[in-house]
């Protein structure tokens, strides 16, 4: 465990309310992007960062220290993720004039928002399994033993998933009007 | 490395994840693989395209946070306490209902067989127990991952907490119906708990399943998907260990059936998926096997007696010449120190075999005088019981053809007692009122069917007490042949007891001529002047086999013999031999069983059939399942032809022979002489009723003859139902099937002559002037055969008259029976007097016969002497 988290959380644990509000000014950015990743609604995310650290609080009694933090924090992060997901109704597939035509070649900054719309939204409607370890291995930097111990899932299965996960992204991009594929040629 | 093996790892490749070493061979493919390069560019692609979408920044309302911590409880070191006293008092209960009540359950289950014995059997097989066993077991493990917060094992441990839960499940719904008897007998005693075991250990396997899935520190996991996968598996461990019962209970209940549709419908089911195993348990009284009972699903379970039949028409073979399955684990009387009660003490039927009782010795004596066609053989038994209550030894002998028991010794505290003669009700009602009540002991041998007795004896004493028997028989030996005399020793058909494979029976027979003998191992020794002695050792199975038949040839026909009557003054007894030729009977049935024993004899069968004459109306009945007229198809009597016919039609299970007789009987009614030959094998059951049968032989008794030919000494229920008729002939087995059944047909179409030894009481006036003197053996023959034919005779009070002769003359007949009771206020008790020991048949030395012949020829030549001293004065 890192050593000022662990310190953080002893003080916490002995009543130091201060301690507590340290820890989340310390992990409220990484779990607000992996949570805006997880989860379609950017809205949605600081009523979960309250949630997370919510359940944090409340666990404080029951942790043990036969761990890292951060791999505990990020557990919670997805259980909350998941637990919100469920309570979502499905989205409503993209309609047909919202795709990217490839003639409009308008101005550059707008294009790549608008890519990176879309590449966000593509990866929203990938199956929850696919879009945990994409996001855990893309974005959080993390190698697929950390994924292993984190989803309690083996490494080789997690590999055979991000795999899906790419193939499946790139063929719902392909969906979505992102063209230009080396695959298509 | 090709595409193949390249493509599943370039996403890892394009991320760096790949080990160096292989990251250089999929570089080296990717070099020469567009199909390759293009992929993983798509990849790094998407790569940067995943980059370009910007992270959420939303600043957290640290506020807000706060203020919702602050309405969360505060903590405080006596709710900690508080809390921790919970969890301790939870975990306290988790171990005594969810591990210690199931164990300790199981525990007195396995040792008393406790709710086997008054409700169903929980753990019928090792496998239930295995099952049983595993709720604690994976209750305790559970409980050390949540205490230990394990949570690498939490997966697995949650699959294995489900696979409890399935299996507490299945108890806890089988145990239900208990828990209003349970509930108020937690009050008497605390001995409800255990119908709640199940029960207990399904809530506590789910409070388990809760925490193992909310592990602190770890991915919570969702309720109720380890719980269906265990649990389903669980539920599918119980079922798959109830099939084979499940399956043979529905199938025997079928079998069963008054419909004989559906009795059929059900021993096909039982060959197809019912299991003889279980079915044998069954029949050995073991009702409540099943745990998920066919009898509270589907009705009441079957009967022992009906498992027994149902038993015989599946497999063909009596249930008790199979020991008796192993149990699982003890019962209830074995815990409380009466071991294997049995239901069957004192009763008429051999019925189920006794553990632990055994025959340890057996020794036959006897002697054979082959010039007067006369035997007397006197076979002693001794048996050990090796459990730990007392037992009854009981046992159905057969007798050598046409004998008769006369000799009945018990050995009791070392010393030999006699037996006394009466009625056969007499005889069994003191047995019963000395063995049953009493328990003290006695000896029984009555008559059980043509040749054969039923012999019980009880205490055998436990703790590997020893009792010892002693059946004493007088033989006829009629010549097969003019100058062939037979003998086939006594044999056990059927008995409650084992033999082991080390046990011999030791033979010693003193023979007025030498023996001879397919059994190897007895030897025929000269002894000088004295005769003959026939000694060696012969296992069980070969004493059943015909091979060890003794033959006597004789150097002349053998003259008449005479006796002097012992219990009649004045009165002498002759016997000589009578040679006759049948007339060619007119319609010939041959009845043939068409169970399962019988398939190694369709050979012999039809090679005896193609040997009739062929001008013989020859009917066949096979009885299968049904009767099978297969009369049409004899106009080919070839022996392959007939073979073929036979097999086609029969081998299955075992069948009820008395239609098949029924019919035979019909078909050679139709002809003024008829005679049916019924071939079968063991009849240890009776299926349909046999009245119909013996009504048709007491009304027209001379117009059929039966001949019982069994294909080995087996029990044969039809047989002992038929009782001593006279229009039934048990045919002696003296050779093999077809050599037998040769001669047999050779008889009764009056191709090759019969011999019978007659006999008559007379005056000795009237004894002819050739006539030997011999033993008083053949006067006990000669009353026997009285006692048949008053029994056999259809006028009124003709059997009262049969009993005073049985009892005078000391004989087991269809009307009398021998017991020895220990005591003479036992023998006063039940009004019977035991014979004395010096008019009991013996067994003579060698020397005593030579002494006695010497005696017979000074007698002899006494009574020559004085006729011709009368002559002289007339």
């Amino acid at each position: 465990m890192n050593h000022e988290d662990a310190e953080l959380i002893q003080r916490w644990q002995t009543g130091e309310t201060g301690a507590f509000e340290d820890l989340v000014r310390r992990w409220e950015p990484p779990i607000a992007r992996f949570l805006g990743r997880l989860v379609r609604q950017p809205e949605s995310v600081c009523d979960l960062s309250q949630e997370v650290f919510l359940r944090v609080y409340r666990a404080r009694s029951s942790y043990r220290e036969n761990g890292a933090f951060s791999t505990w924090l990020y557990q919670i992060t997805l259980n909350v993720a998941r637990d919100h997901v469920r309570q979502q109704r499905p989205l409503e597939p993209l309609p047909g004039d919202d795709l990217i035509s490839p003639a409009s070649d308008g101005e550059a900054i707008s294009m790549s928002q608008e890519i990176a719309a879309t590449v966000s939204r593509a990866l929203a409607d990938l199956p929850e399994p696919l879009r945990e370890v994409l996001v855990l291995r893309h974005y959080e930097n993390m190698n697929f033993e950390e994924i292993g111990r984190l989803l309690n899932v083996p490494a080789s299965t997690l590999k055979s998933r991000f795999g899906t996960a790419l193939r499946k992204l790139r063929a719902r991009l392909r969906e979505l009007g992102i063209t230009g594929w080396e695959s298509d040629e | 490395m090709n595409c193949q093996q390249a493509q599943p790892q370039l996403p890892e490749f394009a991320y760096g994840d790949t080990e160096p070493k292989v990251a250089q061979q999929i570089a080296a493919h990717v070099m020469g693989c567009p199909a390759c390069q293009r992929e993983l560019a798509d990849l790094r692609r998407l790569r940067d395209m995943l980059d370009s979408v910007p992270a959420v920044t939303v600043p957290l309302d640290m506020a807000r946070l706060c203020a919702r911590a602050a309405d969360e409880k505060p903590s405080t070191p006596a709710l900690a306490k508080q809390r921790s006293e919970r969890t301790q008092v939870s975990y306290a209960m988790l171990i005594i209902f969810g591990v210690l009540l199931p164990a300790v359950t199981l525990g007195i289950e396995y040792a008393t067989g406790m709710c086997a014995e008054v409700f169903f059997d929980p753990i019928p097989t090792t496998w239930h127990a295995v099952l049983a066993a595993f709720v604690p077991i994976a209750n305790i493990f559970a409980l050390l991952v949540v205490i230990n917060e394990w949570t690498e094992y939490r997966t697995k441990l949650a699959i294995v907490n489900g696979v409890a839960v399935g299996i507490s499940l299945v108890y806890a719904l089988v145990f239900a119906p208990l828990l209003p008897v349970a509930i108020p007998a937690i009050l008497l005693g605390g001995m409800g708990f255990l119908p709640l075991a199940p029960l207990s250990a399904l809530v506590c396997g789910l409070v388990l399943q809760r925490r193992l899935i909310s592990l602190p520190n770890s991915p919570a996991l969702r309720f109720g998907g380890m719980l269906f996968t265990g649990g389903t598996l669980g539920v599918l461990m119980v079922v798959s260990a109830e099939i084979p019962m499940l399956m043979t209970q529905t199938g025997a209940q079928m079998a069963v059936s008054t419909n004989p549709a559906t009795r059929a419908e059900g021993l096909a089911f039982l060959r197809r998926f019912g299991s003889e195993t279980e079915l044998l348990q069954l029949a050995y009284g073991d009702r409540n096997r099943a745990v998920m009972r066919v009898s509270s699903l589907i009705g009441s379970s079957i009967t022992t007696e009906e498992a027994r039949v149902t038993y015989y028409r599946l497999t063909g073979h009596p249930f008790n010449s199979i020991p008796p399955p192993e149990r699982t684990r003890r019962n209830l009387d074995e815990f409380l120190g009466d071991i294997d009660f049995d239901q069957d003490l004192g009763g008429v039927n051999v019925a189920a075999r006794v553990r632990d009782l055994h025959l340890t010795s057996s020794r036959l004596d006897g002697f054979v005088d082959a010039g007067a066609l006369w035997a007397y053989v006197e076979w002693t038994m001794e048996f050990k019981n090796s459990s730990r209550s007392p037992q009854e030894a009981r046992a159905q002998i057969q007798l050598p053809p046409g004998a008769v028991v006369s000799r009945l010794t018990l050995w009791v505290n070392g010393e030999p007692r006699e037996a006394a003669f009466a009625g056969t009700s007499v005889v069994r009602e003191a047995y019963q009122k000395v063995a049953v009540v009493q328990r003290r002991d006695p000896v029984l041998v009555t008559w059980a069917g043509i040749d054969r007795v039923m012999m019980q004896c009880f205490p055998v004493p436990p703790a590997g007490g020893l009792m010892k028997v002693r059946v004493g028989m007088t033989i006829p030996l009629p010549p097969q042949e003019p100058k062939l005399a037979c003998l086939r020793l006594p044999r056990l058909v059927e008995r409650n007891f084992g033999i082991s494979d080390e046990l011999v029976h030791a033979i010693w027979l003193d023979t007025t001529a030498p023996a001879t003998t397919d059994a190897g191992s007895l030897t025929s020794q000269s002894n000088g002047d004295k005769g003959w002695t026939l000694r060696g050792s012969l296992p069980d199975d070969l004493l059943l086999a015909s091979t060890s038949t003794l033959s006597f040839p004789l150097a002349r026909t053998p003259p008449t013999v005479w006796a002097e009557d012992p219990k009649t003054s004045g009165q002498i007894v002759s016997q000589s031999i009578t040679e006759s030729r049948a007339s060619a009977v007119n319609s010939l049935s041959i009845v043939v069983d068409g169970s399962v024993g019988m398939k190694e004899h369709w050979q012999a069968i039809a090679t005896a059939i193609a040997s009739l004459p062929p001008d013989t109306d020859v009917k066949l009945f096979v009885a299968a399942d049904s009767v099978l007229d297969r009369t049409a198809e004899m106009s080919d009597r070839s022996v392959d032809r007939l073979a073929d016919l036979l097999s086609s039609v029969g081998g299955i299970g075992g069948c009820d022979n008395v239609p098949g007789l029924i019919a035979g009987w019909e078909a050679a009614a139709e002809a003024t002489k008829g005679v049916v030959v019924w071939i079968h094998a063991a009849q240890p059951v009776l299926l349909d009723p046999v009245e119909p049968l013996i009504q048709r032989l007491e009304r027209r008794p001379d117009q059929v003859i039966i001949y019982d030919v069994e294909v080995a000494s087996l029990p044969n229920r039809v047989g002992e139902a038929l009782k001593s008729n006279a229009a039934v002939r048990a045919v002696p087995r003296f050779g093999s099937l077809e050599s037998d059944l040769r001669h047999l047909f050779e008889q009764i179409t009056g191709v090759a002559p019969s011999f019978s030894l007659e006999r008559a009481a007379m005056a000795p006036s009237e004894v002819p002037a050739d006539a030997k003197k011999t033993s008083e053996q053949i006067v006990k023959l000669w009353a026997f055969g009285e006692v048949n034919h008053l029994f056999q005779s259809p006028q009124p009070g003709q059997t009262e008259q049969a009993v005073p002769i049985a009892v005078r003359y000391q004989l087991v007949t269809p009307v009398s029976g021998a017991v020895v009771l220990e005591t003479q206020q036992q023998y006063d008790e039940a009004g019977l007097k035991p014979v004395d020991p010096d008019t009991v048949p013996t067994v003579p030395e060698p020397e005593v016969w030579f002494l006695i012949g010497i005696a017979i020829a000074v007698i002899g030549w006494e009574v020559q002497r004085l006729r011709r001293w009368r002559g002289s004065l007339s």
